[in-house]
């Protein structure tokens, strides 16, 4: 087991996610997402059609590309990442998460060395502000040791995790109900990260209009328990 | 790129890795084709430079309309649409100075796949100080259609921009069994828009059909007749009261729509809803934002606010 790769999927990191909801909130108004079985197909799909095609593959990427030492790429992938990301309110968690974790992995025992190659090497270096969460979980993933298909599974646990938490919170649904929706999704995590582990950075993308306009919407609600 | 008076083959056409086992159409006359072709400024007007055109498309020459500060381009297809292994390349380079509005005739029909798959690709140069609007026109992709849209765009400094991107359910308003909603077996979408260099905006997607009612719900909401579109527009929207119209856009009741800020200070604003109601409302909102750009500073949408055209187009608004 890599506990490496267990501490940046952890819940509990302090980088922010806890305050986003990727739009579920908008879901939830609209009532697309009132119980747990309807949140579990909300996840389902988020996972499938939004956050996999794009993420995950930006992810596997930055792993493949990090791994090699191959910075120009992992910039590559930012920087496709950050222009696939229409919803300002999507963008801005992606890139406040990313530079947090980078902040907190440069003071961690396992990361700090990797992320000094990576700043010596990045075309840009580190720039705060700059990098999302997944190019950075993906170059994380490979400095822990961790193979592209294992760091996407982290992160689409960490993802799912965080998704459900959100649907627990805000429906509200029982955290019994939660676990039991995460272990329900467990084996599609697997089958959807063997899936795109090998796909060619170029071919990221989801093109996911209404959950577009849905991230959007949920900027507008009266009172907002979320920040995305 | 440019207008070079060489024949587009099929080596032409970049495929995606999803449709990797298919082959376009190499020997079939009238099924690989496209234009290349140069806008220019020339006697203090928008005329067509350089030109090159290849069975099936054919452009027009430009239509002048007085007070219009744009001209009118149209990409003519006179086929069915696109069928299965063709291949439409279109290359746009629109020098300084000029201004124009680029679009198709009608919608595109995308016709079932037999062996393989069909292919629109543009390439299209803005350089600074030229204004450009391309609506190709809205895409009905029919069912067991496989479909590659490529767009790749480079914009120069200051260079001005309005893209949009129609995509119906299909033919949805055939009688009972006949009617099409998202029955296509594969569209992919490759766009990117680069400013100086950098990329500004991406649009890449595998939609893999046919879609079941909750699938279709996810990507474009619950109407039945849902379609979606987006408008690239270059830098910020004006806000509402500054707009050459005050809703700056048709607007319809029943329209979800969304005005996203894109990183690199570009704007891009989505609809999904009835399609009815989605294609006139892109086209006014497009036309209409293009008039607040400079110099001109128009307080009408661009030649639909005048009484040129007749109310025939795909294009045409509700009066």
């Amino acid at each position: 087991m890599n506990l490496r790769l267990l501490q940046l999927s952890d819940s509990a990191l302090p980088i922010g996610g806890y305050t986003h909801s990727w739009g579920l909130e908008a879901a939830i108004a609209a009532r697309l997402a009132s119980d747990a079985a309807s949140l579990e197909e909300w996840v389902r799909a988020w996972m499938f059609h939004a956050f996999g095609p794009l993420e995950g593959v930006i992810v596997a990427s930055t792993c493949r590309a990090a791994a090699d030492g191959d910075w120009p790429t992992v910039g590559r992938a930012n920087a496709i990442l950050t222009a696939s990301i229409a919803p300002p309110s999507i963008r801005a968690a992606s890139r406040e998460m990313g530079e947090q974790l980078l902040s907190l992995a440069s003071t961690w025992v396992w990361s700090r060395e990797g992320l000094h190659r990576f700043e010596a090497g990045a075309p840009h270096g580190r720039e705060w502000g700059r990098w999302n969460h997944a190019t950075v979980f993906g170059m994380l993933g490979a400095i822990a040791g961790g193979s592209p298909h294992e760091t996407l599974l982290a992160y689409f646990h960490q993802a799912v995790v965080g998704l459900i938490g959100a649907g627990v919170r805000a429906i509200p649904v029982g955290h019994t109900h939660g676990q039991q929706i995460l272990a329900y999704l467990h084996e599609e995590i697997v089958g959807l990260a063997a899936s795109l582990a090998d796909r060619p950075l170029d071919s990221a993308g989801a093109g996911c209009p209404f959950y577009e306009v849905l991230c959007d919407e949920q900027t507008r609600l009266y009172s907002r328990l979320f920040r995305s | 790129m440019g207008s070079r008076a060489v024949r587009i083959t099929s080596e032409d056409f970049l495929i995606p890795p999803e449709y990797r086992d298919y082959r376009l159409a190499e020997r079939s006359t009238g099924q690989i084709g496209g234009v290349r072709l140069g806008l220019i400024r020339s006697a203090g007007r928008t005329v067509l430079g350089d030109c090159y055109q290849q069975v099936p498309l054919r452009v027009m020459p430009p239509f002048h309309f007085s007070g219009e500060p744009a001209v009118l381009l149209y990409l003519i297809n006179p086929t069915a649409g696109l069928l299965d292994g063709d291949g439409h390349l279109v290359e746009i380079e629109a020098s300084s100075g000029t201004c124009a509005v680029v679009t198709g005739q009608s919608a595109a029909r995308v016709h079932p796949a037999v062996s393989s798959f069909a292919t629109q690709q543009w390439y299209i140069r803005v350089a600074a100080g030229a204004r450009l609007v391309v609506l190709p026109g809205p895409n009905i992709p029919f069912k067991g259609c496989r479909f590659h849209q490529r767009v790749n765009i480079e914009l120069e400094g200051d260079a001005r921009l309005i893209w949009g991107d129609i995509w119906t359910p299909g033919r949805y308003e055939r009688r009972g069994d006949l009617a099409e909603h998202y029955r296509f077996e594969r569209i992919v979408q490759e766009l990117e828009i680069r400013r100086d260099g950098e990329l500004v905006y991406r649009d890449r997607f595998d939609w893999n059909g046919p879609w079941d009612r909750e699938t279709a719900r996810w990507y474009v909401g619950g109407t039945p007749d849902a379609g979606t579109a987006s408008l690239f527009v270059t830098g910020t929207l004006p806000r509402d009261e500054d707009a050459a119209e005050p809703e700056h856009g048709y607007q319809a009741p029943s329209l979800r729509r969304s005005i996203l800020s894109l990183a690199q200070g570009d704007t891009l604003v989505r609809w999904c809803g009835p399609t009815p109601e989605l294609v006139p409302a892109v086209v006014r909102e497009a036309l209409g934002l293009a008039a607040g750009w400079p110099p001109e500073f128009s307080t009408r949408p661009w030649l639909i606010g005048g009484h040129h055209l007749g109310p025939s187009h795909w294009f045409s608004t509700p009066g």
